[in-house]
């Protein structure tokens, strides 16, 4: 392990995010709120903490090693989650618990979704401004970010950037650098989120109210300024250019990548995981709205496409009150957000990647018992899927069900119901957001101790398991 | 800049490694799965597999953009093949290609050209290797001899062991003792750092001394300064590949040459392309083998072998055996603080004589040449002055040129003389000049100074 190295790129990242304190402190001006010490004492506090880590440490000079890489990553997302708490904890509109700041810090910067605050609507502005912001940087990555402006990282990027991207092929850069990489994957994230803000201001928001649910579209977060989320706005022109820019947002930012670069429609339609997610979204939409109508239900379409989009992407924007919908359909919305998003977006869950590779090995096992000697290999867009990623993914899917199953015990432990327990496990873990039962509106009654359950299964889903289930294993701290 | 490298091999590795360290965009293709793999966990390239000839692989590795492809597979058909399509597919403006067989070099300038095959420059680094060795052996004492300016000037490394003259014995004096010839100390590489001498500067044991020179007299100056005046006379090579081969070739009308090589077949096939040598076969970490074939008397011991542990430990043992110098090819760096202090003379790193030509196509503005020294932490740049630079160099003087610290002007050539570099030498249109630049990172802001003026067209497309 080198530590100095460590120390040295950890001061580095977090004197970067001290730097995100200071937005909302121009939004306090702008509004007149008296309501910029809570962040002045936040960016002190990162940032002499940042500044105080690189010092001790600012000649290392040695690469860093995969392992050191994961290390950063888990540091840093904890951390993280731990110092974005600060300026919700200081502030006294609302005034959280030291848990409750810190559950919130991290549902946002893992673009969970998932609140303890209720009146949001009473909220200072720049409160509200750092909660969409928080969820802005994690739906790309900070990391990521760091990758792209900071070129000192070099090589040692590429151990960084691994980490933290979701998808079963983490190497394939999409240019040679990794710098650039990083960079050209924010330009597209920048580029879609003014895209959508300038949609939802055209669309009848006001400006700021634009720009934060932008800033929660585009990172599949699923945080709003209004506790009705988006029933408060009741415009249809507001749905359906929310469901377009999930859409977008859930699919893999490489694809928009190649076809920006291309201008070739084909990019897209050549894509069998693109494919298999709209396909996804359609069926289901499609099942859902047949459901309504034999159940007697009518103008249901607009509503059942805006969840099942919310749902499956994982943001958990909620146009209206889905927990009184028939039981199934929450269910079901709810099991989407496993395998709704692709691989490479800002979406959590398994990824749509991942389903298809195992289904398509599925499929290959049936037909193997017909044909005993054929050879099959697994091809997704005419290529043969090797047998290492086939390998990698079922292991995943493995650890997430075993996580899943474990942490929905130890919620039920700390006096959850079933429904709740299952709802709030799948919800964080799957960085979805809303739950069902206690939690279809906030996380606020549950006990201090699920509360902390959740964000270990919250950073575990965004770190996509592995990242931060390697820091348990004792080889890894072996040298 | 782009560039794509088919071929990650020695070579190919290599210069990726070297290019990708400084702001190029490199796309490595190699039809090997696990060298890719390989390739791209350790460097920040992208690498893809597949067919290096084959357009479709070459258009997806992004060679439309590309600015220079580089051709280093092992087999030369393959890298023609390549550069073909990438010429007439992709119209990619600079082609380099490696070609080894004698019989394609032969007949180079009607090959290899936009109407037959389109190569701009041709890499062979064996050959290279090959001379490298040849220049050492031609002159004893030296460590390294790179020519500049079409040969006329030679910057020369060496050794100061614990016998050398020149130990204890300051620039001044050595300077008076080389009356007549044109020759200049003009760095000193002492435990680990660059030393740029004045007159005062003492040598002491284990400096590298680097002096340049006229090349026809460095073998004066070598005997002046460290009485070495005996020229080599019977060499032993150890190992038959193609380099070995190359050197005995080279050298066997001039020297006694005998040449190791494992099996009796190997050994046929080699006495058949030799016409002076004597093709030995036994293995060369044998000590009766060795003794034998009078190892004690030997001049020099060539270990020439693919394998870098057989080439360190076969030197060792012919020098504790008597060999008066031994050289051996080590590829690997991580040997390289290993070995530097041992008891083998002259260690000689493929790496670094094959990336320079390569090096000096990269770098921007009118530079001609590239050399690596010390390892790859320093470089010494050729460059021919013209008068379309930014700030036109010619009638001014030497103090004139604003080279960043650390890098110093250390030769001049004019019509294929070298002049001394006095301070207030005035430079004029087509000479040129050398340059020594102490640290890698340095090279761009040298880079600029000699850049051709842009014109405003240019500009505004760019």
């Amino acid at each position: 392990m080198h530590y100095n190295v460590i120390r040295r790129i950890s001061g580095l990242l977090l004197g970067l995010f001290s730097i995100t304190m200071l937005p909302p402190i121009i939004v306090s001006y702008i509004y007149n709120e008296q309501n910029h010490q809570p962040f002045i004492i936040g960016f002190l506090t990162i940032f002499l903490t940042g500044f105080i880590l690189w010092l001790s440490a600012k000649n290392a000079k040695e690469d860093l090693r995969t392992r050191d890489g994961f290390i950063i990553a888990a540091i840093f997302w904890i951390s993280l989650g731990l110092s974005g708490a600060i300026p919700l904890y200081l502030s006294s509109m609302p005034s959280l618990s030291l848990t409750d700041a810190i559950f919130e810090s991290i549902s946002g910067l893992t673009t969970t979704g998932a609140t303890v605050i209720t009146g949001l609507d009473e909220l200072p502005k720049s409160i509200l401004f750092y909660r969409q912001q928080l969820q802005w940087f994690g739906g790309m990555g900070i990391v990521v970010l760091a990758v792209a402006i900071l070129p000192m990282l070099g090589i040692g990027g590429m151990q960084l950037y691994k980490t933290e991207t979701p998808g079963p092929v983490k190497d394939a850069k999409l240019t040679p650098r990794i710098t650039e990489t990083a960079k050209a994957l924010w330009e597209i994230y920048l580029g879609l989120t003014i895209a959508c803000t300038l949609a939802y201001w055209a669309g009848g928001m006001t400006f700021f109210d634009a720009l934060t649910h932008s800033f929660s579209t585009i990172s599949i977060g699923g945080f709003s300024t209004h506790d009705a989320s988006f029933a408060f706005f009741d415009s249809s022109t507001l749905n359906y250019i929310c469901i377009v820019f999930m859409v977008i947002a859930g699919i893999n930012f490489a694809l928009h990548f190649k076809a920006a670069k291309s201008l070739n429609v084909k990019t897209y339609t050549q894509n069998s995981e693109l494919k298999t997610y709209l396909s996804i979204l359609t069926v289901h939409t499609l099942l859902i709205c047949a459901a309504f109508y034999y159940l007697g239900y009518s103008d249901i379409i607009e509503q059942t496409l805006f969840q099942v989009v919310s749902f499956a992407t994982t943001s958990g924007f909620t146009s209206t009150n889905h927990a009184s919908w028939p039981l199934f359909i929450p269910v079901l919305l709810i099991f989407m957000s496993f395998y709704g998003g692709c691989a490479g977006s800002t979406a959590g869950g398994i990824k749509v990647i991942r389903i298809l590779i195992m289904l398509k090995q599925l499929g290959k096992e049936i037909t193997h018992l017909i044909h005993p000697h054929a050879d099959m290999p697994i091809k997704l867009d005419q290529h043969v899927v090797s047998r290492t990623v086939i390998n990698a993914v079922w292991s995943f899917f493995s650890a997430y069900i075993l996580s899943f199953g474990i942490l929905m015990i130890l919620m039920m432990m700390t006096g959850l119901d079933q429904v709740t327990a299952f709802s709030a496990v799948a919800a964080t873990l799957n960085n979805l957001g809303p739950g069902l039962g206690d939690i279809s509106s906030s996380y606020l009654t549950l006990p201090d101790a699920s509360k902390w359950i959740a964000c270990f299964s919250m950073l575990l889903g965004r770190l996509e398991i592995f990242t931060l289930l390697v820091l348990f294993s004792p080889v890894f701290w072996r040298d | 800049m782009r560039i794509v490298i088919l071929g990650a091999g020695r070579v190919g590795f290599t210069v990726a490694s070297n290019l990708s360290s400084e702001n190029i965009d490199i796309t490595l293709i190699d039809k090997s799965q696990s060298v890719v793999d390989a390739a791209s966990e350790r460097l920040d390239v992208s690498a893809l597999c597949g067919n290096v000839s084959h357009p479709d692989v070459l258009e997806a590795a992004g060679i439309k953009s590309a600015d220079i492809v580089i051709a280093a597979t092992d087999s030369d058909e393959t890298n023609m093949m390549a550069c073909q399509v990438a010429h007439h597919l992709f119209k990619v403006p600079q082609k380099i290609a490696r070609v080894r067989a004698k019989t394609f070099l032969d007949v180079q300038d009607q090959l290899f050209n936009a109407n037959a095959i389109p190569i701009d420059i041709i890499i062979n680094p064996e050959n290279e290797i090959v001379q490298f060795i040849k220049n050492l052996i031609l002159h004893p004492g030296s460590q390294q001899v790179l020519s500049f300016a079409n040969g006329a000037l030679s910057l020369v490394e060496t050794k100061c062991n614990r016998d050398c003259a020149l130990i204890g014995r300051s620039l001044a004096e050595l300077t008076q003792q080389l009356t007549g010839i044109y020759a200049r100390i003009a760095l000193i590489y002492r435990k680990n750092e660059i030393i740029i001498p004045s007159y005062e500067t003492i040598v002491e044991e284990g400096d590298r001394v680097f002096f340049i020179a006229p090349s026809g007299d460095i073998q004066g100056v070598l005997s002046l300064l460290f009485n070495q005046d005996k020229a080599y006379k019977r060499l032993i090579i150890a190992g038959g590949g193609r380099i070995g081969l190359g050197l005995a070739k080279e050298l066997e009308n001039t020297l006694q040459v005998k040449i190791i090589t494992k099996t009796p077949q190997k050994a046929y096939q080699l006495s058949e392309q030799l016409d002076h040598s004597i093709v030995l076969s036994g293995d060369a970490t044998d000590e009766a083998f060795l003794l034998d074939e009078n190892i004690d008397r030997t001049d020099v011991f060539c270990t020439l072998t693919s394998d870098d542990e057989t080439n360190i430990l076969c030197s060792m043992l012919a020098k504790s055996l008597g060999a008066k110098v031994v050289m051996s090819l080590v590829d690997r760096n991580a040997y390289m603080s290993m070995v530097d202090n041992g008891s083998i003379d002259n260690v000689i790193y493929p790496q670094h004589t094959t990336i320079g030509k390569i090096l000096s196509q990269v770098r921007q503005g009118n530079i001609s040449g590239v050399h690596s020294l010390l390892r790859g932490k320093a470089e010494a740049l050729e460059v021919i002055i013209q008068s379309n630079y930014k700030n036109s160099l010619v009638g001014k003087t030497i103090r004139d040129i604003k080279l960043p610290n650390g890098s110093l002007v250390i030769g001049l050539v004019r019509n294929n003389t070298a002049l001394p570099t006095r301070q207030d030498l005035v430079i004029n249109e087509s000479d040129h000049l050398i340059i020594f630049i102490s640290d890698r990172s340095l090279v761009p802001q040298v880079e600029s100074i000699f850049q051709p003026a842009k014109s405003l067209l240019s500009r505004l497309i760019k």
